[in-house]
């Protein structure tokens, strides 16, 4: 007769308690204070790592982990106010929508672009439109964002509010991790969370921090998120001339000879090697007057007067101006359309 | 327009431009009543612990305890983990175990042949040598 | 080689184009130097000469990028501040429409036409015969203002242009500023 009495009694206990939890994180998230932000141990040790400034305070990098979807949409509970075993089982984690990343993760996105688009520019001006655009893609694109904020070692939270409570885990170590959708619910292995458009995949979720912290460190100091950029974005290796697919290199050559008033381009083989054999090799030089433009090899006449033609043109295309003191910036004409 | 693009990826280069330190948590796992443990609970209770924790503020440090033999895990930011079993080691190899952890950067060790000694991403600046350009001529 | 208006492209006169650009932007007010083939660049777009001439399509790109920070700084600087702003700003209203409508290719190419200076621009019409809008006027008119922030950029320098863009683009108190433009 006892005996399920008490479990039930336990059991209304644990519930208590589990409300307890869920209210305080609750507040805990839609406030971050910053004393509770600094009990957090991956919050601490994220910002050590990236070797931010003492006045990015660990709330605010805090906040930049939240993500906007991170919050429920709002199912009314208000109705069901006189039950209360509803409110027992709270299923909405409420993120204060003042305090996420969504405007922050804007204002970072038009400093990355700027900032980058104008490296770009100085550093190879003669880059096509759709090669810049892809260029700046490859330093700021989505997946490219997310691989840095993977390589901080940015956390995700993964386990749902239930575990957490069950665990005992203290609420401070949530505030260090990613949140980017409601952790209502557990992860089961095999299920995979299907998300509109693929907005708030993981990667978009990572990507959204980085700008944001981005945003966050151009308000304490504008040189400071420009000198973030460079070393963490900039610094990582693009080989330009890689970007390049030339259709027609040869009449692109020829028309950019013209317009930039050159002499026409012309082919001259300049060393063959087994022309009856079977596996020839030539070298074709191409020339405008007595200036050679470029070189390329290959097994047969055609294929080797293309290269070079390729050759030529990516050396226009990916010039690198090295500027003398005083000497006024290259500004491009553009790209000559075929 | 007659000229397209390829989609690149940039890649990363630790060191060039920002380090990120590549370790980010070291799981102490230690058992209260076990004798293989006695080094770990040694060390826990010693000022060593603290001293490490403070020399290394990049390092998130979790202790947990659990019966059984005790271990150290260390996450990296490539997403593995390295784990070392340090039963019935005293204070001073466990604290050479944690600086083993701490200084890896979480690749899987590999042995490197002879001739692998340069790695890089980019290319030669000698270029590659050509019997075709060559001043002088092979002749037979 | 003549421009909508009928301006030839290869007899212009500096006093009546570039010269024109730069008294009325006030290039002189913030020491800002672009040469008359740089402005020239700057007024022709992509269409006039199908690249044989030269052209502002970067420029362009460059421009509208800085123009949207600037822009975004200047509402981060002017919404009211709350208990959660960051370092005193307030990052909830970014992204809102009136932010977005600040830098429209409308708002600009509005300014552009207030300035009159859209009839010393260089560009093809897709069909003479029709309206502005069937020829995609606002898009190309809006090119000349964010090629030559680009411009002033790369030539003077991000000082010069931010002093420029936020003194004279972005400030309430000047009567050519996008602002006044698009609350009219």
């Amino acid at each position: 007769m006892n005996k399920p009495h008490n479990s039930s009694k336990l059991s209304e206990s644990e519930l208590q308690g589990y409300k307890e939890y869920y209210k305080e994180l609750k507040t805990v998230i839609n406030t971050i204070p910053e004393e509770i932000a600094s009990q957090s141990q991956p919050l601490i040790t994220l910002h050590n790592r990236l070797e931010l400034p003492s006045e990015f305070k660990l709330s605010t990098l805090s906040r930049c982990l939240t993500c906007r979807t991170s919050r429920l949409p709002n199912v009314t509970i208000a109705n069901d106010n006189s039950s209360s075993d509803l409110k027992a089982f709270p299923s909405i984690v409420e993120t204060n929508n003042l305090l996420d990343n969504h405007g922050l993760n804007i204002f970072g996105k038009n400093i990355l672009m700027y900032h980058i688009t104008r490296h770009m520019l100085l550093k190879y001006p003669r880059l096509p439109t759709i090669v810049l655009n892809e260029a700046i893609a490859s330093y700021i694109s989505q997946d490219s964002l997310s691989n840095i904020a993977r390589s901080w070692g940015v956390e995700k939270e993964e386990s749902a509010i239930v575990e957490r409570y069950l665990r005992k885990e203290p609420i401070p170590l949530t505030l260090g991790k990613l949140r980017y959708f409601n952790n209502t619910l557990k992860k089961l292995d095999g299920i995979e969370r299907l998300t509109k458009n693929g907005e708030f995949s993981e990667n978009a979720a990572l990507s959204l921090a980085l700008r944001s912290i981005i945003g966050v460190l151009y308000t304490i100091q504008p040189n400071l998120a420009e000198r973030f950029i460079d070393k963490h974005i900039l610094s990582r290796k693009l080989d330009v001339s890689k970007l390049f697919m030339f259709e027609q290199p040869t009449r692109e050559l020829a028309k950019l000879c013209e317009r930039e008033g050159l002499q026409k381009p012309i082919s001259k083989l300049t060393a063959e090697s087994g022309r009856l054999s079977k596996a020839p090799v030539f070298i074709i030089g191409v020339f405008s007057g007595d200036e050679k433009l470029g070189e390329g090899f290959g097994s047969s006449l055609k294929e080797a007067k293309a290269r070079a033609a390729t050759d030529a043109l990516l050396k226009w295309y990916c010039y690198e101006p090295v500027l003398q003191q005083g000497q006024k910036p290259v500004v491009d004409h553009g790209t000559v359309i075929v | 327009m007659v000229v397209k693009a390829v989609k690149q990826v940039s890649f990363a280069r630790n060191g060039v431009g920002a380090f990120v330190f590549p370790c980010k948590k070291i799981t102490l796992q230690y058992c209260n009543w076990g004798g293989s443990s006695d080094g770990i609970r040694k060390f826990l209770t010693s000022k060593k612990m603290d001293d490490f924790a403070m020399a290394n503020p990049y390092l998130q440090f979790d202790i947990m305890r659990k019966p059984g033999h005790p271990i150290l895990r260390a996450e990296y930011t490539n997403g593995r983990e390295k784990v070392i079993c340090i039963r019935n080691l005293s204070t001073n190899v466990i604290e050479e175990k944690l600086k083993l952890l701490r200084d890896s950067s979480g690749d899987q060790l590999r042995r490197w042949t002879k001739n692998d000694n340069v790695r890089t991403l980019n290319s030669s600046v000698r270029g590659i040598w050509s019997p075709i350009h060559a001043a002088k001529q092979h002749s037979v | 080689m003549k421009n909508p208006i009928g301006i030839n492209y290869k007899s212009i006169d500096n006093k009546l184009i570039q010269d024109k650009i730069r008294s009325v932007l006030k290039f002189d007010k913030y020491n800002v130097h672009l040469s008359d083939d740089l402005i020239l660049q700057c007024l022709t777009h992509k269409s006039f000469a199908h690249g044989k001439l030269p052209y502002n399509e970067k420029l362009f790109m460059l421009g509208s990028h800085f123009l949207k920070l600037r822009a975004s700084i200047y509402s981060l600087n002017n919404s009211s501040t709350t208990n959660n702003s960051i370092n005193g700003l307030n990052f909830n209203n970014l992204g809102k429409f009136d932010n977005k409508n600040l830098i429209s290719s409308t708002n600009i190419t509005k300014l552009i036409k207030s300035a009159k200076i859209d009839d010393i621009c260089f560009w093809k019409m897709r069909d003479g015969q029709k309206d502005g809008k069937f020829n995609g006027e606002d898009r190309v008119l809006q090119t000349i203002l964010n090629s030559l922030i680009g411009a002033i950029l790369i030539v003077d320098g991000p000082q010069t242009a931010k002093l420029y863009v936020d003194d004279f683009l972005l400030n309430k108190n000047n009567k050519l500023s996008l602002i006044n433009i698009a609350s009219k």
